[in-house]
């Protein structure tokens, strides 16, 4: 074998694909050929990195199932890309639409030809969610915030869509998502040609036409400023919560923030298990609520920013936003963050009328946190020894979180929220029997009531007011 | 490789348990794909989670014609990337002590440098040859059926992958 055959056999060699005949030819020309031997191991060297990179470690348990169990059971309404996919779709669509009715219009006028009775149109490849004849509206980000914009029932949905169907000119009203027996009704102002509402599911939901339905829309407008409040919908893989900002003050504030938000042409990378939706509650002079436009929000993480998308328009938001309407799931991302904690950290410590300490401790087969109501006098941990009550309040709640370090951060961040909680008087951290035992005590001058539960490496106690 | 076509094609239509298929083929590799970027079990179990979310919602965007696991390892790989980025004042000094066990811990900084370094190597790479390093390395192929995969001779699968991984080393020594 000589040193160019040598070459053209090394990845074979490397990837045990070489004829067998011809291993100990190559073997031999490795032993004695410096040069060959050096091209050789440069090779093998790249293939054995990228063999341990790839190399199977052994799968914590649980793993796979935790990750089953996490997946998001459903995917959200529309991802940004599927809104633009909409827009792109119809701008296409559209434009051959309209010159295609044109077309056709100007040709039965002109030679009285007879159309049949069908008339096949592309009108299914569009997501269309309410039909009628050739009609199509689609699902809108526009919300009623009041019955009293809806003006009248104007038709019945009969026909359930699979999505696929072909429609034609004769079509009656039919919907890929309402029941049929959903009333449709007309919104006050606006032409029914252009918008129609149906109730689902005890919500009122508007759709539009889809005529280049979600064009950018003002992020903000003066009148947020003065909204009677601010209504957050947060999705997080799967789970979602809405919550209602009714505080003066933090919605002027979120109001600011959004106007203050900078346009960028680069939109991040989002891949939409973690989001929020909002929309302001305006009311017009006569005291009605307006239609609200919802808009979309990534949230990478409480701490960074977030990013708003209007149509194809992307706004970046300050970490100011993001704290204004925290989530109630927190934050993934921070999990690891420094301030939060370490190796065995805790993940999240709020403090409020719901109080969540959720630990990222290892799997372990005895329960990991323990809560005592004790009375005053009774022994309490300090410094990891047991000694009289010495904190104030007569009744204390003694939460005990074992095989967890807890930093001194997490702890002041706690504390800083103390307030949140019913009727409590003061928060303080201890250690317990070992070091990486931390012992809560929230006390209190009346009982508290509570319900308390694990889950999930969560502990959760939740105050009865 | 087909049989995957056919399970991602009904995940795309929103079948879970063919998604579940994908979770269990692929978690323990992208396991140690992400271990060996960021050093500790508790964060890689996170961004694991993280990349299946991820594709899982995102799987309309995925192109069936292309190769599943570098699309998949890409999200990972950016996922691990993002993770350090945003925790970069937390630098995994305090490695998982079952790993330090066997190995001191400036041994165990030097093996992550040089995982990230390689795997942001391979992401330099041309997709063409990418995808063959995650089909011979995470699919495990042989080169018939890499072949039959990408639908190329075996003697470009065999060319390819010799320059891939020449590419690989110089781009590891610092060269372009």
């Amino acid at each position: 074998m000589n040193c160019k055959e040598f070459n053209q056999y090394i990845t074979l060699y490397i990837d045990k694909e070489l004829p067998y005949k011809l291993e100990g030819e190559f073997k031999e020309h490795l032993d004695n050929c410096e040069e060959c031997k050096k091209a050789y191991t440069t090779l093998e060297e790249v293939h054995s990195k990228l063999g341990k990179l790839f190399t199977e470690k052994e799968v914590p348990i649980g793993l796979e199932t935790r990750i089953i169990n996490n997946l998001p059971e459903q995917k959200p309404r529309f991802s940004f890309k599927e809104v633009f996919f909409v827009k792109k779709t119809l701008a296409f669509l559209v434009p051959i639409l309209i010159v295609g009715c044109v077309s056709i219009a100007a040709y039965t006028s002109r030679y009285g030809i007879v159309l049949p009775q069908k008339i096949e149109k592309t009108l299914y490849d569009i997501p269309a969610e309410v039909r009628v004849k050739d009609m199509a509206y689609g699902y809108s980000d526009d919300v009623i915030t009041d019955e009293r914009v809806i003006d009248k029932e104007i038709a019945t949905i009969e026909i359930k869509l699979n999505g696929g169907e072909k429609i034609d000119h004769n079509s009656p009203w039919a919907s890929t998502i309402a029941e049929p027996g959903t009333k449709v009704y007309s919104i006050k102002g606006l032409n029914e040609k252009e918008a129609i509402a149906l109730k689902r599911d005890g919500y009122w939901q508007i759709f539009r036409v889809m005529n280049g339905i979600r064009q950018s829309q003002p992020i903000f407008t003066e009148d947020m400023l003065k909204s009677e409040k601010i209504v957050v919908t947060y999705s997080d893989n799967g789970k979602s919560e809405i919550k209602e900002i009714t505080d003066k003050e933090t919605i002027e504030k979120v109001a600011i923030a959004i106007k203050n938000a900078e346009k960028v042409s680069e939109p991040p990378s989002y891949y939409g298990s973690k989001y929020y939706e909002y929309y302001f509650v305006i009311r017009d002079s006569n005291g009605i609520g307006k239609i609200a436009h919802r808009y979309y929000a990534t949230m990478q993480d409480i701490d960074f920013e977030g990013y708003i998308r209007t149509g194809g328009d992307v706004y970046k938001l300050g970490a100011d936003f993001n704290k204004l309407i925290t989530s109630p799931f927190g934050s993934i991302q921070s999990a690891y963050d420094e301030k939060l904690g370490g190796k065995k950290q805790i993940n999240e410590a709020f403090i409020g009328a719901k109080v969540i300490f959720r630990s990222l401790i290892k799997e372990q087969s005895s329960s990991k946190s323990e809560i005592a109501l004790l009375n005053e006098g009774d022994n309490i941990w300090q410094n990891g020894r047991q000694i009289k009550d010495n904190l104030k309040g007569k009744y204390k709640l003694q939460i005990i979180m074992k095989d967890t370090t807890v930093q001194k951060q997490v702890v002041e961040e706690a504390a800083r929220q103390i307030n949140k909680t019913p009727d409590a008087l003061s928060i303080n951290f201890t250690e317990g029997s070992t070091k990486d035992t931390l012992v809560i005590y929230l006390c209190f001058d009346t009982k508290p009531e509570f319900n308390s539960g694990e889950s999930d490496n969560s502990f959760v106690i939740e105050f009865k007011k | 490789m087909d049989e995957e076509k056919e399970i991602i094609a009904k995940a795309k239509k929103g079948d879970k348990s063919s998604f579940e298929k994908l979770v269990l083929k692929y978690t323990k590799g992208l396991y140690s794909f992400v271990f060996n970027i960021l050093g500790q079990q508790e964060a890689a179990q996170d961004v694991v989670q993280e990349t299946f979310t991820k594709a899982f919602s995102n799987l309309n965007s995925f192109n069936t014609s292309k190769n599943f696991s570098t699309w998949l390892y890409t999200i990972a790989k950016n996922s691990a990337f993002n993770y350090i980025k945003v925790n970069k004042k937390y630098d995994f000094r305090e490695a998982d002590e079952s790993i330090s066990q066997d190995k001191n811990p400036e041994e165990l900084v030097i093996n992550r440098e040089a995982s990230r370094a390689l795997v942001r190597s391979i992401d330099m790479l041309s997709e063409k040859y990418r995808t063959l390093i995650y089909l011979k390395y995470v699919n495990n192929l042989s080169y018939e059926e890499i072949s039959k995969t990408l639908n190329i001779s075996k003697s470009i699968v065999e060319s390819r992958l010799y320059t891939a991984r020449q590419k690989l080393s110089i781009l590891l020594s610092g060269g372009e």
